[in-house]
């Protein structure tokens, strides 16, 4: 962090903790890290109307309003919402297995306020952005729509959500999860932790559909660097497996093999045009939404 | 047998390990964790290893321990005894000849309480042993005659024990005897011996804080003795009685005196089987066992008491078991084998760390 830089710009789960309001709660993450960012909403040429401007030397005499230059004697040119909108499909994990906690806070409330966030600086660029909750072996949809009332039903649903099953298997994703739209970015936040391959193949299958793939992982510091200490009992939440070991002994295996996985998945995904990003409980927001925001700028 | 048996008290350590052991053996903690996908056919083996592995350490452990604690305590046994004494007798110049002749005859090495810890020889002047008796210089004298970890037994007055100099450190035990116990007893008797003309000479010693004096007592009858008033003992005192040889006869005469003698003291004798703690040991030296044969008029008055055959008989009393109880006696002094249990004990160290640093089973 550069000393000019605002504090308040990097927020983590602990610190919004204590707000109670989920829109809130993005809207502090969002301000974060839109500060110095341009503005939200491109205005130009298009069909929605938008807002009137005084004519400038070079401008298309085309776009100059006749009707208001005839009741004001001035030139306005009108502008309306540029045709650069797209769709941002949320999916959201929530298997068990983002029921993990370090300090307090799970990966799904990260998750929680990562999305939240995610809708809205959709909602203020003007996308269609819609939820896909993927848990109990299925998937709950919320379809892709613009607009203040779809981001409260979006934040609504998000809410009261618990961490519950395990990823069910494409065929049972196909029919939701298959964009219907050329023009858009999907975004997978997770864990991505799969029994097999079963994540892979659905961004695989997502990847093939011409939208962007971007997968925002969510992991905890301690799992990441296996930091546990001592003889303990690890219980796998999706599957209730329970492995006795010596945490002490096993760690630096542990943390080799986890980064041998996590190595593969990223290449496997990468291959396939995906972006891979992981933020762990403990870091800001910044990270991830960056990540998506560097994405949403390639669609102009 | 130890050479410094104070090391043995560190023996308690070994409930550290233990302790440890136990602790880590507690309930473990269950951690929920998304995946365990990465520690696929790692855990269950490396986790059953590990704890096999760990009884093998605590006992590797407790051995270590256990071999330093008893390397450091210095155990002596096997291999031939070497050349110091495991114990020597110190006594008091001012006690007894009879009692130093007691304990030369059961054969223990004898020093005097005197500088230089000299050999019993010629009588020395009371007076100028009594002035210069440096009692802790002279222990301290003795402890470099014995063998470590041995035992010096001192046979002296209670007033030696008064003495005022600060008690050197010691490798030895040392073990008081205090032949005289009380000194309300100014009078016992030395030896008796009968006489040709039917009467009994005792030798009658008064002891006191300063000095012991001997007299010679004839007795012809009570009549002839000191009067009762300067002839206190106590009651109930036990004199124990040893004569050279099985010789009957000897063995009536003592009798007889120490009959007459108590009875001119105004106390009664009896007879009891030996053994058990005595306070005065009545030496009959070969050289006053003269076979000279007993008037039968003191035969008469004082006849030999009748013991029952389940009691013993009066007139065997070892000259072992005549001397004061002792302790058992000191080891004999073996070779010291703590070196040796150090040694293993590094050994077992090094195979203790060699295995705890051993990486784990990755499957």
């Amino acid at each position: 962090m550069n000393a000019g830089e605002p504090t308040h710009r990097f927020v983590t789960v602990r610190t919004l903790a204590a707000v109670r309001d989920l829109e809130l709660a993005a809207r502090i993450v969002v301000d974060g890290v839109m500060l110095g960012r341009h503005s939200s909403r491109r205005a130009g040429a298009g069909l929605e109307f938008s807002q009137y401007r005084s004519y400038q030397p070079g401008d298309d005499p085309r776009r100059i309003d006749w009707r208001l230059l005839a009741r004001s004697d001035r030139y306005f040119v009108r502008e309306a919402e540029t045709e650069t909108s797209i769709t941002v499909r949320l999916l959201l994990d929530a298997t068990g297995s983002m029921g993990h906690q370090e300090d307090g806070h799970t990966k799904l409330d990260y998750a929680r306020y990562l999305v939240a966030a995610l809708a809205l600086l959709a909602q203020r660029q003007g996308d269609a952005f819609g939820l896909y909750l993927i848990s109990r072996g299925g998937v709950e949809s919320l379809p892709p729509a613009r607009g203040q009332r779809h981001l409260h039903r979006l934040l609504h649903r998000l809410e009261d959500l618990e961490p519950v099953g395990d990823w069910p298997p494409w065929f049972a994703l196909e029919r939701s999860l298959l964009p219907d739209t050329p023009r858009g970015i999907t975004i997978l936040v997770g864990d991505l932790h799969e029994r097999e391959d079963e994540i892979r193949t659905a961004l695989r299958r997502l990847s093939g559909a011409r939208h962007d793939v971007v997968c925002l992982r969510i992991l905890g510091r301690q799992e990441l660097e296996f930091g546990y200490r001592g003889p303990v009992t690890l219980e796998d939440l999706e599957t209730g497996r329970r492995v006795d070991l010596d945490a002490t002994m096993v760690g630096a295996i542990a943390r080799e093999r986890l980064a041998t996985q996590l190595a593969a998945q990223r290449r496997d995904l990468e291959e396939r045009g995906a972006a891979l990003v992981t933020a762990c409980l403990d870091q800001p927001f910044e990270v991830p939404l960056r990540e998506y925001l560097a994405r949403r700028d390639r669609f102009g | 047998m130890f050479s410094s048996p104070l090391w043995l008290a560190a023996l308690g350590t070994i409930a550290i390990p233990l302790l440890l052991h136990f602790w880590s053996r507690r309930p473990r903690r269950i951690l929920r964790v998304g995946s365990l996908r990465h520690l696929r056919q790692l855990p269950e083996s490396h986790d059953r290893s590990t704890r096999l592995t760990d009884v093998l350490l605590l006992l590797l452990r407790l051995a270590v321990l256990l071999l330093v604690v008893l390397g450091l305590a210095g155990p002596r046994y096997g291999g031939a005894p070497l050349g110091l004494p495991a114990s020597l007798t110190l006594i008091s110049p001012d006690l007894p000849e009879s009692l130093r002749d007691s304990l030369l005859a059961a054969g223990e090495p004898i020093r005097l309480l005197l500088p230089g810890l000299p050999e019993p020889g010629p009588a020395l002047a009371h007076s100028t042993v009594l002035d210069t008796l440096p009692l802790w210089t002279a222990l301290a004298q003795a402890d470099r005659l014995v063998r470590p970890g041995g035992r010096i037994e001192v046979y002296a007055a209670p007033r030696l024990s008064r003495l005022g100099e600060q008690r050197p450190s010691l490798r030895s035990r040392v073990v008081w005897h205090q032949p005289i116990r009380a000194w309300e007893t100014r009078l016992w008797v030395g030896y008796a011996a009968p006489r040709t003309d039917d009467s009994v000479v005792a030798l009658v010693g008064t002891g006191g804080p300063t000095r012991t004096e001997y007299r010679r007592v004839v007795v012809a009858d009570s009549s002839r003795l000191p009067a009762p008033a300067t002839l206190t003992a106590r009651a109930n005192r036990r004199l124990g009685v040893s004569t050279p040889a099985e010789d009957t006869a000897l063995n009536r005469r003592v009798w007889l005196a120490i009959q007459v003698v108590a009875e001119a003291l105004g106390q009664s004798a009896r007879l009891v089987p030996a053994g058990g703690e005595i306070d005065t040991v009545l030496w009959i030296p070969p050289a006053l066992a003269a076979g000279d044969r007993l008037p039968d008029s003191l035969l008469a008055r004082w006849p030999w008491p009748a013991l029952g055959p389940d009691r013993g008989d009066p007139r065997e009393v070892s000259i072992r078991q005549a001397l004061p109880q002792r302790g058992p006696a000191a080891p004999a002094d073996r070779p010291d084998h703590g070196r040796e249990l150090l040694l293993l004990a590094l050994l077992l160290l090094l195979l203790e760390r060699w295995i705890s640093s051993r990486p784990g089973d990755a499957a």
